[in-house]
């Protein structure tokens, strides 16, 4: 689909609020075609009623009137199950740490933040937004290698924090074998690492400062899954959403919060899912009682008879299935 | 039972306790397991030893294993699961000896003293939680009944302090495992006791695990936390602590919703602002619409710039160029010239444009008050900016009659201000300096200051 016809779906549920009004007429300004909807249902049955190039999801819903469980989060995780290239960018005014880490982890392209300027050029978060649906248009679908690629036995693992860089390394021997060579780096020196000839990437360090030289070298460490993937791990803390969501914006394989007593172990799982996942996009982990829910709108020219059989035909998807 | 000593008895055990005293445990080890296998092979010496006696000897056996994993640095050395072993097997055959002892002089036996189980049973639980893995609570439960069944309070008493010593470190992530296995072996292995006591500790025990559930403070802890509460105040409904705890529980949810609420409000509210500003900008505006657009752009950046200080947001540093920041300011302030000096005004800086923003802005807005202040001439009042990239440092000198010398030292302390009470807070120069550590930077007042006025120097 060519740049001038692509077609963006748009959901927020503050239609009225300034910052929405004008992302919509920035976007369609830039020619595209954009389709605004209001709640999640919506988004999801947005999904299967045609295709879209990008979806742009808010967070929070709380303002919708329709009483439905979740946030933009969880559709970016049920899109992503169901095409591991969905162009999920979340664009959002509130959303918690857990919501970051959740993100980067569960593959959004990208998370804006509704107040946030780009840390490289200053253009504000429309800008940026308008800026975002460009490139992702630009990015080609990373083709799947034909059968599991065998990542090389080495893992690069940076960061200046030695008590992170200790426990990381020890969880790495155990999840990965102690055949695996870990090569250490600072965060700075990582910017003459080869990380393309590495099984993994860990980067372990509390905070990442939002220094240009610092965004150069986390830019360069993630540019390159996922052949091979990139683990993230850093400290979860309201105030370092900066970092957090450039970090989240890089698509990390998995992004981990130190500040939750369970990061090491969830560090071995992720090293294992890296392990798995080497060349590869990640597929998702379905969540079938979602695809259950959502009401498929068929085009206007279907025969009346195909419309018939599907709307009799039984979704046998899930629990309910046995039911 | 015999009161005479096992050394007593037979001298050759002397030989064993001397490393053991020594703590030469692997000596101490080899040296009991043979005398224990001599003295079962030699029948008449054998005859003669209590079950007390063979109590002591496995005892020493445990604890010179324990001893010899512990001078090994744990279990994973190379003949680590050997000792382990070995101290298991030695605590096993102590558990059924004093059993014995118990059932044949069940009101008052040696088997009632304490000191050795007490031992015995936490070295075996650090033992176990050492090798933390999917059967760690199981192994647990099994080995505390076994004590349990022997020595009831003793046995609770022990995984208590065992708890309350790994909650101690809590912060370390194994630690925190290992409290929340001990808490939950606790619950089960008094989960019969109607005993009161016990139920209280049930509450203080089930207390801790809604800490531990809030600690982890990943998204549902919060209702594992309080329902952990909720079960503390079943046990024990006296339980003042938990009735708290939930009240702060719930209050805290409560104020962080609304907190999430207003910054979501605020948030939007200001990046519509942000929109609607850059939309403006892109028009093509009559005079003196720019100019109000562009004042309007910067209280704009000052607003998000305190709005990110407040919530101490990190600073995110881009190149910016010194003399277009200045004179962009000169526009918004008309009534004072400013002059930039410097070997390379022209050249860039790394900072972050609005928190730099304010702490310059907070240094003009306090010379204009000065030149108010002190009826400076507006033809009169100057502002020199001196900028030394190599250094990495930036001075703003102004001629506004200077800073009073008896506040110059408390100057950058909160709520100290040379303005009359009405007009100040006495907050703006302590903001910027907390502004300047975001920004890896300082700010100070020059140790010379003009005679005309006030020197700050703003280092990055």
């Amino acid at each position: 689909m060519s740049e001038e016809t692509a077609r963006i779906l748009f959901m927020d549920d503050e239609p009225q609020s300034d910052v929405v009004i004008q992302a919509l007429a920035r976007l369609r300004e830039g020619g595209f075609i954009v389709d605004f909807v209001e709640s999640l249902g919506e988004a999801i049955e947005g999904y299967y009623s045609r295709y879209y190039d990008v979806f742009i999801l808010d967070i929070d819903m709380s303002h919708q009137s329709i009483d439905e469980d979740g946030n933009g989060v969880e559709v970016l995780k049920l899109f992503v199950s169901l095409h591991n290239q969905t162009k999920v960018i979340l664009f959002s005014g509130a959303g918690t740490v857990e919501h970051w880490f959740q993100a980067a982890s569960a593959h959004c392209y990208a998370y804006i933040h509704k107040l946030d300027d780009d840390p490289e050029t200053g253009a504000d978060s429309i800008g940026r937004l308008v800026d975002i649906v460009q490139a992702s248009l630009a990015t080609r679908p990373v083709p799947t290698s034909p059968g599991r690629v065998a990542p090389p036995t080495r893992a690069l693992l940076v960061g200046d924090d030695a008590d992170l860089i200790m426990d990381a390394r020890a969880v790495i021997t155990e999840a990965l074998g102690a055949e695996w060579q870990i090569v250490e780096s600072s965060l700075i020196a990582a910017l003459d690492a080869d990380p393309a000839a590495q099984g993994v990437v860990v980067l372990a360090q509390r905070r990442f400062q939002m220094r240009p030289r610092v965004r150069d070298v986390l830019a360069r460490l993630l540019a390159v899954a996922p052949r091979p993937q990139t683990i993230v791990c850093c400290e979860g803390l309201d105030d370092l959403r900066a970092s957090i969501l450039y970090v989240a914006n890089q698509h990390p394989f998995r992004m981990l919060d130190v500040a939750n007593p369970q990061w090491l172990a969830q560090l071995g799982k992720s090293l294992n899912e890296a392990h798995i996942w080497y060349a590869q996009q990640e597929i998702q982990q379905a969540d079938p009682g979602a695809i259950r829910r959502v009401h498929i709108v068929l085009p206007e020219d279907v025969e009346e008879a195909t419309r018939a059989a599907l709307e009799d035909m039984e979704w046998n998807i899930g629990d309910d299935a046995d039911n | 039972m015999s009161v005479v000593p096992l050394h007593q008895m037979c001298p050759a055990w002397n030989d064993v306790l001397k490393p053991f005293r020594e703590r030469d445990y692997q000596r101490a080890l080899e040296l009991a397991q043979a005398f224990l296998r001599e003295v079962r092979s030699d029948p008449s010496t054998g005859a003669e030893l209590e079950p007390n006696h063979f109590a002591n000897i496995n005892y020493t056996i445990a604890e010179s294993a324990y001893g010899a994993l512990k001078c090994r640095n744990g279990w994973q050395c190379r003949d680590g699961l050997a000792l382990r072993k070995q101290f298991l097997e030695a605590v096993g055959r102590y558990l059924q000896i004093t059993e014995r002892g118990k059932s044949e002089a069940p009101q008052e036996g040696w088997w009632q003293v304490e000191s050795f189980p007490s031992t015995l049973l936490d070295h075996a639980l650090r033992l176990i939680l050492e090798e933390s893995g999917d059967g760690t609570e199981e192994e647990a439960v099994r080995w505390v009944c076994a004590f349990l069944a022997i020595w009831p309070d003793l046995a609770l008493n022990v995984l208590l302090e065992a708890l309350h010593r790994e909650r101690a470190n809590v912060q370390h992530p194994r630690n925190f495992f290992h409290v929340r296995i001990l808490a939950q072996v606790y619950l089960r292995v008094t989960e019969d006791m109607p005993n009161e006591r016990v139920a209280r500790a049930r509450a203080l025990v089930m207390g801790i695990l809604s800490d531990l559930a809030y600690f982890a403070g990943v998204d549902g802890t919060e209702d594992e936390a309080l329902g952990w509460v909720e079960r503390a105040i079943e046990a024990n409904p006296s339980d003042q602590f938990a009735r708290q705890r939930i009240r702060d529980i719930q209050g805290r949810r409560v104020v962080v919703e609304q907190i999430r609420r207003f910054q979501h409000d605020t948030n939007t509210a200001i990046a519509g602002l942000v929109g609607n500003l850059s939309a403006l900008e892109r028009l093509a505006l009559p005079d003196p619409a720019p100019v109000i657009v562009e004042r309007m752009r910067r209280g704009l950046d000052r607003i998000r710039g305190v709005h990110r200080y407040v919530q101490r947001q990190q600073a995110e540093f881009r190149p910016i160029s010194l003399r277009e920041e200045i004179e962009r300011l000169s526009r918004v302030y008309p009534h004072v010239q400013f002059r930039i000096t410097g070997g390379d005004d022209r050249g860039s800086f790394e900072t972050d444009p609005q928190y730099f923003q304010i702490v310059l802005e907070t240094l003009i807005q306090n010379a204009m008050e000065a030149f108010e202040r002190h009826h400076v001439p507006v033809p009169d009042r100057l502002l020199t900016v001196l900028f030394e990239p190599a250094r990495g440092r930036v001075t703003v000198r102004d001629n506004a009659g200077g800073i009073d010398p008896r506040i110059r030292k408390r100057i950058f302390e909160p709520y100290v201000s040379t303005k009359a009470v009405k007009q100040a807070t006495g907050l703006g120069l302590s903001n910027a300096r907390a502004i300047m550590g975001l920004l890896d930077g300082r700010i100070y007042l020059a140790a010379i200051q003009p005679a005309d006025g006030s020197e700050f120097t703003l280092e990055f």
